[in-house]
């Protein structure tokens, strides 16, 4: 086990949130603290488990989706904490953060909700999974639109900044998506999942973070179009990508 | 047959988020392109018409702000034309595609870095097809998704205004955008068996 002393996390009752402690409980990895947002958990009615082979992973992993972040967080004894508040951006969130004694919380929020300069300007670093490929495709859904041109899912660790999706890049990649596999809440959060891991896994072994540099021309997406959002689905389904035999989510790179 | 969810109320004036889309049954395309077929066939009915029930809104038109109209058609000027696209065309054209997705309005006039005149009226449907005009000629020059994404939406929004709103040559514009809108669709279709 790699003990991460000097990181947290900021954990939602989301899929997202789950698969990454769930990734990281698998890849020996783990942090200090974890902080709860508090609200109800999301609710998952699809199967209890489901398999994937990472190349990166010397066994398969299995996603348990019905088991909570916090579950997960309790049995692999990192200490948890519950913040004051849903927003994450309210004066007495900003200091129970301040008062961390952590310098990089990973980011796992509700959607749209944006870190605003009072939290930025501690002394904290926040560490981003955003689910695109950047800096060509930032924004919202922008996953789909990748899936769509591409037929891979990108995933992005960046430092957050005041912009959308615009910080410094730590680690990138494109994901091949596991035909049949639900995109929205397996697929994407299993590739950001894994991308962490893999930084996080650099950090502890190298005792620094990677960086990454990108010179493409910068997009920022909006909601994708369901006509859009339908055929980037098919670009999942079965038989739509070479290597849909696979029932494997493997890195391009 | 499912229906198309975005038709059948004025998303101009009930606005539509679409996050969270349920559209992964394979109904959902025909459905979609159903929809658009009968309101092609509406909007061709239309523009055969010939009495003019709506002026379309004029804009202030007073300097330093410009008519909405004029800034799409410079912009559908560059985006037709044959040099590169300039930061400044694409920053422009991205500011009203971010205006539109995150307010799902525009207005007839705006100033110097496309701040919106004060009191300055709605945009006309007329202004809306132009900007769709300016979305599709965006998304063919550069193959762009993000351009015919935003272009779907202002499409749904036309598409769900009764045609006898529209005049007759407004309406003969978005039913040939509709074509338009097919056209580069179908480019992505081909990639998605």
């Amino acid at each position: 086990m790699f003990e991460l002393h000097d990181v947290g996390l900021i954990l939602a009752p989301t899929l997202r949130s789950r698969a990454y402690i769930q990734m990281l409980a698998a890849c020996g990895l783990r942090p200090a603290i974890a902080l709860h947002i508090p609200g109800s958990e999301a609710n998952w009615i699809g199967a209890d488990t489901i398999d994937f082979t990472f190349e990166s992973l010397p066994v398969r992993f299995t996603f348990q989706p019905r088991i909570s972040a916090r579950q997960t967080v309790c049995s692999v004894g990192i200490e948890s904490r519950n913040l004051a508040h849903r927003d994450i951006n309210a004066p007495e969130v900003v200091r129970q953060i301040a008062s961390l004694p952590v310098k990089v919380l990973v980011y796992s929020g509700l959607s749209k909700a944006l870190l605003k300069d009072e939290l930025l300007c501690q002394s904290k670093r926040f560490l981003h999974v955003h689910g695109g490929f950047v800096p060509g495709f930032r924004g919202a859904t922008a996953f789909y639109f990748g899936l769509l041109e591409h037929g891979l899912l990108g995933a992005s660790a960046i430092w957050i900044d005041a912009g959308v999706d615009t910080g410094p890049l730590v680690m990138r990649d494109w994901y091949r998506p596991v035909p049949g596999v639900e995109i929205d809440r397996i697929m994407d959060p299993l590739a950001r999942a894994h991308l962490l891991a893999r930084v996080l896994g650099h950090y502890a072994r190298m005792g620094r973070f990677p960086t990454a540099a990108a010179n493409e021309a910068s997009e920022t997406y909006f909601v994708i179009h369901p006509v859009l959002k339908h055929l980037a689905l098919r670009r999942a389904l079965p038989g739509a990508t070479k290597s849909s035999v696979s029932t494997a989510i493997q890195s391009t790179s | 047959m499912q229906d198309y969810p975005y038709f059948g109320r004025d998303l101009f004036e009930q606005p539509e988020s679409y996050e969270y889309a349920q559209c992964q049954e394979p109904n959902f395309f025909v459905a979609w392109t159903r929809s658009r077929s009968r309101s092609v066939a509406a909007l061709e009915q239309r523009a055969e018409m010939t009495d003019t029930p709506l002026a379309d809104v004029v804009g202030n038109c007073n300097a330093p702000f410009v008519p909405l109209a004029t800034i799409l058609r410079r912009l559908i000027h560059a985006a037709n034309g044959e040099g590169i696209v300039s930061v400044q065309v694409k920053s422009e054209i991205d500011a009203l595609v971010m205006k539109f997705e995150i307010f799902r309005r525009l207005f007839a006039d705006y100033g110097p870095g496309l701040n919106r005149a004060s009191g300055s009226k709605q945009a006309s449907f007329a202004d809306y097809i132009l900007f769709a005009e300016a979305l599709a000629s965006f998304a063919e020059r550069l193959d762009s998704t993000k351009y015919l994404s935003t272009l779907l939406k202002v499409m749904d929004c036309i598409c769900s205004l009764d045609p006898s709103r529209l005049r007759p040559e407004t309406a003969r514009e978005a039913a040939r955008l509709l074509h338009r809108e097919r056209t580069l669709v179908a480019r992505w279709q081909a990639v998605a068996p």
